[in-house]
């Protein structure tokens, strides 16, 4: 804070005392914080409303080979699946609320009270709605649908000051079980230490899949590119030798040919954080 | 509070008066629970859909609660001569079995101008961004929150010990009741915004619960609540200047 408008603490004194119990018509919620409410606003677009998905799933255990190194396919599929619906109800949402995209978009999971292998997939995001269509024509991406978009309210206002656009959320999951060692391997290691070749080759593996999974999601959207891609390697509820591997990102697409942001100023904080 | 946000005030306009503070504390029983309405060998096996009605006496104890104890820290920031109460916690402890304590604690501020607000305004959001609000034209108006709690028989289509005949499915039943949850708080707390008047509101806080009851002889059913928790804010027009631009800078931190 920089500047202050004086008459500001007035004129917002003055619309507190005139509250009346409005028309509910333009009301809309967002869990955006304060920051990315505004610079959302400002990179041209208004909050809709909250939107929000989830599907509670049953994941139970595919057998694997103990010795054998490989993707529990089974399991890789419902991962995605649950995720899928959860995603794809936020969509409905969004869409019913006329939508143009969906930022700052989470998808957790939780596993449920109700049992060690129900597992809650829940997205949540704010849908936004542009005040003018981009010169390409629709913000929409190509299946006509709402963009979705994991990254902040901050990073999506430099995304479209740099002349790009989200196109949608993509993702890959691969779960994958590594193989146990040979009783006569494991007496040969202990006391050493060495490179365990077949987890390095299972984990060189299984992140490949996830990615490439992700990367045809963004080919199937005509994206140039994924931003803000993170991979995660999580046991879940599979004890150690059982790791989903799960890649996510957002794939975008040009608004226009340059790419040109304003020079930031550099500034020198007083604070050490 | 500290210097930095007492400074943060006071460019946003408003003087630092002091922590205000409410609480109560509740008994909250299950009166006029009931189970989910399903009777064994009443028309087979029942695909009931998630109802409220039982604890209706539940999350009407839980409202009041809120309500009482934000209701006594706004007013003491009244008696204060406060215009609104920044940085607002609720809080929920249990006291011992059947009884639970609600707790608002806030920041107490005054605006410098002449306006008053009528009643005191309350947010839950910290003063850099009440600030960074009323800088961009809005203000915020109060802390409000959505409840709903609901039950659901359990059956075929929700029954977990099955296990590994299930396989890897979507648990129709349950994601059935917790999205009806959702749904009911959502449309609860929207209702609460448009009745203070409102613009829109900031969502802080969505929290989900489920658990078990016993409700017979080796049958359960589940129960879920949701809490949804924001601040509602209000759109002002101020007749002077247009909100400042936002600027983009590099901080040159050192990442030590």
């Amino acid at each position: 804070m920089t500047v202050t408008t004086p008459g500001v603490p007035d004129d917002a004194m003055r619309r507190l005392a005139q509250m009346r119990p409005g028309q509910p018509t333009s009301l809309f919620t967002s869990d955006l914080s304060v920051n990315e409410f505004l610079l959302v606003r400002e990179a041209g677009f208004r909050p809709l409303g909250l939107v929000l998905g989830s599907s509670i799933y049953h994941v139970g255990i595919q057998l694997g080979r103990w010795s054998q190194n490989r993707e529990l396919d089974q399991l890789s599929q419902a991962m995605y699946h649950a995720r899928e619906l959860a995603m794809t109800r936020m969509e409905a949402e969004a869409d019913a609320l006329g939508a143009d995209g969906i930022v700052g978009v989470r998808l957790d999971i939780e596993f449920k009270e109700f049992g060690s292998e129900l597992a809650e997939f829940i997205a949540i995001g704010t849908a936004i709605q542009a005040d003018v269509p981009p010169e390409s024509g629709t913000w929409r991406n190509r299946h006509g649908k709402p963009f979705t978009s994991d990254l902040s309210g901050q990073d999506f206002w430099t995304l479209i000051q740099a002349g790009y656009t989200p196109v949608g959320m993509t993702m890959g999951s691969c779960v994958y079980h590594i193989a146990h060692q040979r009783f006569w391997q494991a007496m040969g290691n202990i006391g050493q230490n060495v490179e365990i070749p077949q987890y390095t080759e299972a984990l060189y593996d299984a992140r490949e899949l996830a990615m490439s999974r992700m990367q045809a999601e963004a080919e199937d959207l005509g994206a140039e590119g994924i931003v803000g891609v993170r991979m995660l390697s999580t046991s879940h509820r599979w004890g150690g030798h059982t790791t989903e591997f799960f890649a996510i990102g957002t794939a975008v697409r040009p608004l226009r040919p340059d790419h040109v942001i304003a020079k930031p100023q550099l500034v020198l904080p007083l604070t050490d954080r | 509070m500290t210097g930095e946000h007492a400074a943060l005030l006071s460019a946003a306009g408003f003087d630092l008066v002091g922590q205000v503070f409410g609480s109560t504390v509740m008994q909250i029983g299950w009166a006029g629970w009931s189970g989910c309405g399903w009777r064994p060998g009443y028309l087979g096996p029942a695909v009931l859909p998630p109802r409220s009605t039982g604890f209706a006496a539940y999350s009407s104890a839980l409202r009041t609660g809120r309500f009482t104890a934000l209701d006594r820290m706004r007013r003491q920031a009244v008696a204060l001569g406060a215009d609104g109460v920044v940085g607002v916690r609720l809080t929920e402890q249990p006291r011992d079995e059947q009884k639970r304590e609600f707790t608002a604690v806030g920041a107490a501020v005054r605006s410098r101008g002449r306006q008053r607000p009528g009643t005191p305004f309350t947010t839950d959001l910290g003063p850099a961004d009440v600030a960074k609000l009323l800088a961009a034209g809005w203000v915020p108006a109060g802390v409000v929150y959505g409840l709903e709690v609901a039950v659901r028989h359990d059956d075929w289509r929700t029954a977990s010990s099955l296990g590994f005949l299930v396989g890897n499915t979507e648990m129709a039943g349950y994601t059935e009741l917790l999205t009806h949850v959702r749904a009911q708080a959502r449309r609860d707390f929207a209702g609460r915004v448009a009745a203070l008047g409102a613009d829109a509101a900031l969502m802080s806080g969505l929290r989900s619960r489920t658990w078990a009851i016993e409700v017979g002889e080796r049958h359960t059913d589940r129960a879920a609540s949701c809490l949804m928790t924001g601040t509602a804010i209000a759109r002002f027009r101020t007749g002077r200047r247009p909100v400042p631009a936002g600027l983009t800078v590099l901080p040159l931190r050192s990442s030590r």
